[in-house]
């Protein structure tokens, strides 16, 4: 039992190192003058770490610490730094709140409710997130650009939610699907109407469900590239990652996007750790039956 | 309040679960529906209660045709098997919540909150969520959310079958004084016969989603009409024997494949007005069977199979060929496994089936 538990632990941190070694490497680089990056061997810490990359991001002027001369002017690419993080602010924002607003009363409807044709909705509904999503760019971008919708806020908000929604309704299905009927049905007792019951019982119950899609849907609105890149990539409505592959093709100041790279990954790191909360509470769904049962 | 059920049939998909019943309960009654798993009666309740809609026929409450009514209209309370409180509602809110809906001032609602909790000795328990209480709390919670509205009718299913067994006995009791000071007609659902004996004013064995019988827990036990409700009603249940009507020199007698039983000629006439055909069935109860030691007259010879001291009685199980029949004796038979005894039969309460048909025709 004792050696189970350390291999576990074991291949626990193993993950762990795994999937921040990356990260941690960012972080590293984005803290060093230009000079340190090539440095071989590499350092571990930076030697003497420096905020300026991060003031450059945000388009500051920076000074060497020592002499006080000015290394880099400000402006530059921060425009479309600062710019791609207000866009993704703007786009992933609506985009979680409709999602949810939407996914959550399709999800109990697939979940809870029998209603006609219903496997044929729910195959359609699954089977438009299964076509690879650039067999379906040049359609879109053809119809975006007759609609007038490319390098737009609205065109980003309506594409992403295009593939957040029957995403979430089909992972929310399945949690509407697992909560208990008794407990939706005392509250039709105690004198809820269908939706009542939905907004006052239902909804608070699965409330861990609904804070790890809320997660889902700022997470994949917050990183989509490819989309971005295509339909809104140099426009005013352009999101952050296809304005730090846009750093790419300038002369590839690495610390400099290591700093953008590591303030992109900031507002996703908050939102995990906020809702962290929430899914640790998952006992909440159903204590009543689960414990009692 | 009076609730009547007219020719109520309930199908999901190809499955029949309610067969054309027809139920009158009373007011003011306390109502169980008794039958096995499976048999429909949460499917009853849930028709009253307004959760599920009749394929046809017609529900009242009193006079009035509640067929098209939503639950929420129906001044119902139900309190559920998994009793389905609201887990992320303190105990306060989970009993206030339908008066909340309802949209009842707050003092009421404090006014009353305190007075079922009162009632079901959970004020201590106001703030604590359901997770945080034992399965006994949880069901007295789920009774105060549904006396606190003063409802028309209660409706419980299986209320019992999450709580300790030693909490259940003194739990029965409380629930009929509850009822009877509340005077409020309720529906209870069991499979539990002894829940049905000692709690229902009335009882209706429900099975195959038709009503066998209805009547008082006396009338079902002393009356079954049918093999059915006389092998469901009584621990340990009845005995049956296949047997049929012979005629001998005008005297008639029940022939079994082992014994054969005289009987009276008023009795020979009954059954030869009600009975079908020749294949009959008889049923006695095992304290209406009494064995010996010494063969008394009319008796039939069998073999000690086993013994069940239960304390004030010993069950004892006795083998005649190949099958097994149960008899109650006083504890203190000194018969031992093996033993070669003789049983009679009281033929004053014995009854006789019709095989075909199932009914009682005695």
């Amino acid at each position: 039992m004792e050696r189970r538990k350390g291999a576990l632990l074991v291949l626990a941190i193993i993950s762990v190192i795994w999937s921040l070694l990356p990260i941690y490497w960012l972080l590293n680089m984005s803290f060093m003058f230009p000079a340190e990056i090539f440095a071989v061997p590499a350092h571990l810490f930076p030697q003497d770490p420096t905020p300026n990359n991060y003031l450059r991001a945000f388009g500051y002027p920076t000074y060497d610490p020592k002499t006080g001369a000015e290394l880099t002017r400000g402006g530059g690419h921060s425009v479309y730094i600062t710019g791609g993080l207000l866009n993704s602010f703007m786009i992933a924002v609506p985009v979680t709140l409709l999602t949810i607003a939407l996914a959550s009363p399709a999800g109990y409807a697939f979940g809870r409710i029998g209603f006609a044709h219903k496997n044929k909705l729910l195959f359609l509904l699954i089977g438009s997130r299964s076509l690879p999503p650039v067999s379906i760019l040049v359609p879109y971008f053809l119809i975006y650009f007759m609609l007038g919708l490319v390098g737009t806020h609205l065109g980003m908000i309506l594409i992403y939610l295009s593939i957040t929604v029957p995403l979430i309704t089909w992972v929310l299905m399945g949690f509407f699907a697992t909560l208990p009927v008794e407990t939706e049905r005392a509250a039709r007792i105690d004198g809820c109407t269908r939706f009542q019951a939905f907004l006052k019982v239902v909804l608070p119950m699965a409330r861990p469900g609904i804070a790890s899609c809320t997660m889902l849907a700022f997470l994949i609105s917050w990183n989509e590239f490819m989309f971005a890149w295509i339909l809104a990539g140099g426009s005013p409505a352009q999101t952050i990652p296809p304005a730090l592959a846009s750093m790419f093709y300038q002369w590839a100041e690495i610390e400099l996007m290591s700093a953008a790279n590591t303030i992109a990954i900031i507002p996703p790191i908050i939102i995990a750790m906020i809702f962290q909360k929430y899914i640790t509470q998952l006992r909440i769904v159903d204590p009543v039956t689960v414990v009692g049962a | 309040m009076k609730v009547v059920l007219k020719d109520v049939f309930k199908k999901f998909g190809e499955v029949t679960a309610v067969d054309h019943v027809d139920l009158e309960i009373n007011d003011k009654e306390f109502f169980v529906l008794l039958g096995p798993s499976g048999g429909g009666k949460s499917t009853i309740l849930n028709l009253i209660a307004g959760l599920e809609r009749e394929t046809s026929g017609e529900i009242y409450f009193d006079d009035l045709l509640v067929n098209k009514m939503p639950p929420e209209k129906r001044d119902v309370a139900m309190v559920f098997q998994s009793y389905a409180l609201y887990p992320h509602m303190n105990v306060f809110d989970n009993i206030a919540f339908g008066l909340k809906v309802r949209k009842m001032l707050r003092d009421e609602i404090n006014k009353r909150v305190e007075y079922a909790a009162g009632m079901l000795r959970i004020k201590d328990l106001l703030k604590r969520k359901p997770h945080e209480l034992s399965g006994g709390q949880r069901q007295r919670v789920a009774l105060a959310r549904a006396i606190v509205r003063k409802p028309k009718v209660f409706l419980l299913d299986e209320p019992m079958s999450n709580v300790d067994a030693k909490l259940r006995v003194p739990m029965r009791t409380e629930l009929i004084r509850l009822q009877k000071s509340l005077g409020t007609t309720a529906v209870y659902v069991t499979h539990d016969q002894v829940e049905a004996m000692t709690m229902a004013d009335r009882v209706a064995i429900i099975d195959l989603g038709k009503v066998q019988q209805v009547g008082s827990p006396l009338e079902t036990y002393l009356k079954p009409l049918s093999i059915f409700v006389g092998g469901f009603i009584g621990t340990p249940p009845m005995n049956f024997f296949d047997c049929s009507l012979k005629m001998n020199d005008g005297e008639g007698r029940l022939e079994t494949a082992m014994f054969s039983l005289p009987i009276g000629a008023d009795v020979v006439r009954t059954l030869k007005e009600r009975a079908t055909g020749s294949e009959l069935a008889l049923g006695v109860r095992p304290e209406d069977i009494s064995v010996y030691r010494e063969r008394p007259f009319e008796s039939i010879e069998v073999e000690v199979y086993a013994l069940e001291p239960l304390g004030k009685e010993i069950v004892v199980d006795l083998k005649l060929g190949d099958e097994i029949v149960k008899a109650v004796t006083d504890p203190t038979f000194p018969g031992r496994m093996g033993d070669k005894v003789w049983m009679t039969i009281n033929k004053e309460r014995m009854h006789v089936f019709d095989r075909k048909t199932e009914k009682c025709v005695l």
